[in-house]
């Protein structure tokens, strides 16, 4: 079964889609076969590929019984990465995603999906929603797309007690695979500063050592619906989305070495 | 409103973060190395991923590399570099170690107000004369504030060929100047990376 890992943060514009497609193309260009799921009903990740909003079905039309889980699954031209978009057409179809999530209808379905992949990344809402729960409670691990900016630190805490409530509540093995620091400008002092306090004050560990830089690369990415890997003269940002994806897969690796050490003899009765 | 190092916002996320940890804690992930990625597979520069067809992106200026220019940088290495072991100048040897890696750069040092080197890594030339250099240049940067009525300029920069530039940057400790001294390719920003090392050698000295 896959390793799900939900790409979350709290705030719009924080890099989570980009991050999605672009950690998803950098994995599978390493061979795994990757999922990538729009869970959020703005699907920012369809358009990223290429694939209008609103035009494709997804998880609202699985959810419908309108159609079967493969048939309406992407699968990349290039490399195992295949995409789910959410189906939203309508408003309708939001407030039914919305739910579906409520009811926990979903989560089966996630975790259904993720048998045929080694990893499913879930591109999940801005803010606190059932959505965002849904994804955490179907998830393994977290990743936190964070912009260093004084005001996103300020406002994190709603987001991380949803976390903690899911882990709590839903789903005992959720945990933070690390932080990613977005969209950083390191002309700007303030956001040099705003990195540095929150770099002591964590956690050492937890902030990945990839740092995604402010660039145009990412308008530009947009302006073409495509992902930044795929557009000629990135090679920076491909490098750093390599990165990326190795600090991933390390960090899974070792945990789940990590949770193979500590772990309790199974019981019998 | 307190600063976000101090404020109440921030020391609550790190509570929050230390209940999502995973079971073993982060331990293993301190020291955490980032390998070099993978040769990458044969996708096309501009091959689209999905059959819906993309529009013909225009290829913009890229801006070069140090790679590109044939720049000598710090390899990075595999095993982990300990900041928590040895005596001072060991630990902060292996900073400028990290530094130089993370950064591209080719040399580090650092140095007193007297001059006298308290750690280096990679000097081109005797330690010693470059962290006289270094405070000699960091002396320049005091004199912007009496020229210049700029009390706040903590940096120089220099280039010394076509390629590099050697950096110095003031900080202090305990209202005593040190200086720390980087070679780097021209091409490269710096800035963010020295900043972001400086609290971790700023830690140490304090000790």
């Amino acid at each position: 079964m896959a390793t799900i890992i939900s790409i979350a943060g709290h705030q719009g514009g924080a890099g989570k889609s980009s991050t999605t497609m672009n950690l998803g193309i950098s994995l599978a260009r390493r061979g795994h076969r990757v999922l990538l799921v729009d869970t959020d009903p703005l699907g920012a990740v369809a358009a990223a590929a290429g694939l209008p909003a609103g035009t494709q079905a997804g998880l609202v039309q699985i959810m419908k019984g309108c159609a079967p889980n493969q048939a309406i699954i992407e699968s990349s031209l290039a490399l195992p990465l295949a995409l789910l978009g959410n189906g939203v057409k309508q408003p309708t179809d939001a407030f039914f995603l919305e739910q579906q999530a409520r009811k926990g209808g979903l989560l089966p379905l996630i975790r259904s999906l993720a048998e045929d992949y080694d990893y499913v990344l879930l591109d999940t809402p801005s803010g606190i929603e059932a959505m965002s729960a849904m994804a955490f409670a179907a998830s393994h691990t977290l990743l936190l797309v964070l912009p260093c900016h004084a005001n996103a630190v300020r406002t994190l805490p709603g987001l991380l007690r949803l976390m903690v409530r899911v882990r709590k509540k839903l789903n005992p093995e959720l945990h933070l695979l690390g932080i990613l620091a977005s969209h950083f400008d390191k002309q700007n002092p303030y956001e040099i500063d705003t990195l540095a306090a929150m770099r002591t004050t964590f956690t050492q560990g937890l902030f990945f050592s990839t740092i995604m830089p402010r660039s145009h690369q990412f308008e530009r990415a947009a302006a073409h619906a495509s992902a930044i890997q795929l557009l000629g003269q990135t090679r920076e940002m491909n490098h750093l989305y390599d990165q990326l994806a190795e600090e991933v897969i390390n960090r899974l690796t070792a945990g789940q070495s990590a949770g193979n050490n500590h772990a309790q003899p199974e019981r019998l009765f | 409103m307190p600063n976000l190092k101090d404020s109440f916002e921030i020391t609550e996320c790190h509570a929050l973060l230390q209940e999502l940890l995973p079971p073993g804690g982060l331990a293993d992930y301190l020291t955490f190395e980032v390998p070099q990625p993978t040769e990458r597979s044969t996708l096309a520069g501009e091959q689209s991923l999905f059959p819906a067809p993309f529009a013909d992106p225009a290829a913009g200026p890229a801006r070069p590399t140090a790679e590109h220019l044939g720049h000598q940088t710090v390899p990075t290495q595999t095993a982990p570099l300990p900041l928590e072991q040895g005596h001072t100048e060991e630990k902060l040897e292996n900073a400028l170690k990290i530094l130089c890696q993370r950064g591209g750069f080719s040399s580090a040092i650092i140095a007193d107000d007297q001059g006298l080197a308290l750690a280096d890594f990679n000097s081109p030339v005797e330690t010693d004369v470059l962290a006289a250099f270094a405070t000699v240049l960091g002396g320049a940067i005091a004199q912007a504030s009496h020229f210049l009525d700029q009390h706040e300029a903590n940096n120089i920069s220099m280039d010394i060929n076509y390629a590099d530039k050697a950096v110095v940057r003031k900080f202090m400790i305990s209202s005593t100047p040190f200086y720390l001294f980087i070679i780097c390719p021209q091409d490269i920003d710096e800035r963010n990376e020295v900043e972001l090392s400086l609290e971790t050698i700023s830690r140490l000295l304090e000790r």
